[in-house]
């Protein structure tokens, strides 16, 4: 069956196109718009789908607590029946990517299951409050288990065929593109498109430079996914650019990595920066939420100064978050331009532009567009696409990134990561394209938030 | 012959000792660390206003932050 499905869709991406938009689609289908009693309010919005992907809770010091709650807590859960849902879901979803693969049923649900335990696992890890609240997210967890597994007893030969990590990787991202809003990009109005939108391709741009032509780096796919995750918004950008230029596992890991040090320390920094210079908390606010990496992390150091300042920084970060989708577009374009299956850099044609074009990557875009303009189009209130995204395919995304990164850990080999560990020159490009996002972010911040939109911004806050 | 096949057992061994010594590392540092670091006041207090504002700091996208929707 597997070369009958090949037949008919001769690249995998374009099953996972297909399956993705399926399962959005699907997924659209849980959610009941009720009409308002009276017949004039705007009426509410249920999703049948909310609670049923397993989310794992914050814990202390009892891991239990990351499933099911204990008498007299304060909130009642237990997210035993939301796993065994996600498992199945999860497991159906993948299926015909193994399929298409030709690994047989009895290894694929071997696998699967020993990959969404070693994720619950994972999930579990990264639920301890000190680490979440640290922003050391699932990913780096996920990767640890399988670092440790594959590099102690090994990976069993049947199970081999179950890494596959990359497939997992973007069909998330098919799922990630709805989360990809445009309406977002006015929550902030004119300064917040500057501060987000402007700087943020400048630093992308010539950090890739800066590493390529001063740094003289080897690998310019290493050199992308640290520009892209420093300069847009951490694991997620590393994430998507890493699949777009078909970066190495080793180079995605070593960036997230050190994207996730790097914004522990900035989290709990730069708020001190602004109060020990007295910086205006709106203008601060607004820096950090240009330069800190991840997107809780940026709402993490906002709330340090206040809420206005949370609401700031976590509004120009969001915005900055929807560039992924550009930024994905734009550096497979690139990539498919520039390198082919030779890494040449020879004048090539449209077609072959196409077909090195990864396919999966206008799944991502498409959804992205159909997520962003359709519910418009179409009259549905907007509390259905938020609800969709955050309460079902949010949570399912995250679990295909958790278990691909365990098949990545799999089939890593600690050797091959501590190659980028001893090698400066990632660690240095990372560190200067930092630097640079800071100073040009705090130059924007203070001309946009503190000079030339200082009014409109209070007033805003006001409201 | 038998030589190679007793390496392969030693070594099968350690990597078996290296997994549990890994795992056994996991569960002191989540279960004990991790807990005793959470109970210091400077982080505590980090911990706790994250937690009284409702913030993810561990979201990677703007759709996993609580209250931005």
């Amino acid at each position: 069956m597997s070369d009958a499905l090949r037949r008919w869709i001769p690249h995998e991406d374009w099953l996972i196109v297909l399956v993705g938009s399926l399962v959005l689609i699907l997924c659209t289908q849980f959610v009941r718009i009720k009409p308002a009693e009276d017949g004039i309010g705007k009426g509410t919005v249920e999703n049948l789908g909310k609670g049923k992907v397993a989310k794992l809770e914050q814990w202390g010091s009892d891991p239990t607590d990351a499933i099911y709650s204990k008498p007299g807590a304060k909130k009642s859960y237990n997210q035993g029946w939301p796993l065994a849902w996600t498992f199945c879901v999860v497991s159906l979803i993948v299926a015909p990517l193994a399929k298409y693969k030709g690994i047989r049923p009895s290894e694929y649900f071997v696998g699967i299951a020993v990959l969404f335990l070693l994720g619950t696992l994972a999930f579990m890890m990264a639920g301890q409050e000190v680490i979440k609240q640290y922003n050391f997210e699932y990913v780096l967890w996920a990767l640890l288990l399988g670092l440790l597994i594959s590099n102690t007893v090994g990976v069993p030969k049947f199970f081999r065929p179950m890494l596959m990590g990359d497939s997992l990787i973007k069909l998330g991202l098919v799922l990630f593109g709805a989360e990809v809003l445009f309406g977002k990009l006015v929550a902030l109005g004119v300064p917040g498109i500057f501060t987000s939108w402007v700087v943020t391709p400048i630093v992308l741009i010539t950090t890739y430079w800066f590493g390529q032509r001063v740094l003289k780096m080897d690998s310019p796919s290493l050199n992308m996914v640290i520009s892209a995750d420093m300069s847009v918004c951490g694991v997620s950008a590393a994430i998507a650019t890493g699949a777009a230029c078909r970066a190495k596992r080793e180079e995605v890991s070593y960036a997230i990595g050190v994207s996730l040090l790097f914004t522990a320390i900035m989290m709990v920094v730069q708020p001190r920066i602004v109060l020990w210079t007295g910086m205006d908390k709106i203008v601060g606010a607004a820096w950090m939420g240009g330069t800190i990496d991840s997107t809780g992390a940026v709402a993490a150091a906002g709330a340090a100064l206040g809420k206005e300042a949370e609401t700031v920084a976590s509004a120009v970060k969001m915005i900055q978050n929807v560039l992924i989708g550009v930024i994905a577009f734009g550096v497979a374009t690139y990539w498919s331009m520039r390198f082919g299956d030779s890494s040449g850099s020879e004048r090539i044609g449209v077609g072959e532009i196409w077909k090195r074009f990864p396919k999966f990557v206008l799944g991502f875009i498409g959804a992205s567009l159909a997520f962003s303009f359709l519910p418009g189009v179409l009259g549905v209130p907007t509390g259905v696409v938020d609800t969709v995204t955050k309460d079902v395919t949010g949570p399912m995304r995250m679990w295909l990134f958790c278990l691909a990164f365990v098949a990545f850990g799999l089939e890593t080999n600690f050797r091959e990561l501590g190659k980028y560990l001893k090698e400066g020159k990632p660690l240095l490009l990372y560190l200067i394209g930092q630097a640079w996002s800071m100073l040009l972010s705090l130059a924007m911040a203070t001309l946009m938030f503190g000079y030339l939109y200082a009014d409109r911004i209070q007033e805003m806050m006001k409201k | 012959m038998r030589e190679g096949s007793s390496q392969e057992k030693n070594s099968r061994l350690s990597g078996w000792l290296g997994l549990l010594l890994g795992f056994a590392a996991i569960l002191w540092v989540w279960l004990v660390v991790l807990p005793g670091l959470g109970r210091w006041e400077v982080v505590r207090e980090h911990v706790d206003l994250l937690d009284r504002s409702n913030i993810n700091a561990g979201a990677m996208f703007y759709t996993e932050v609580e209250n931005q929707r």
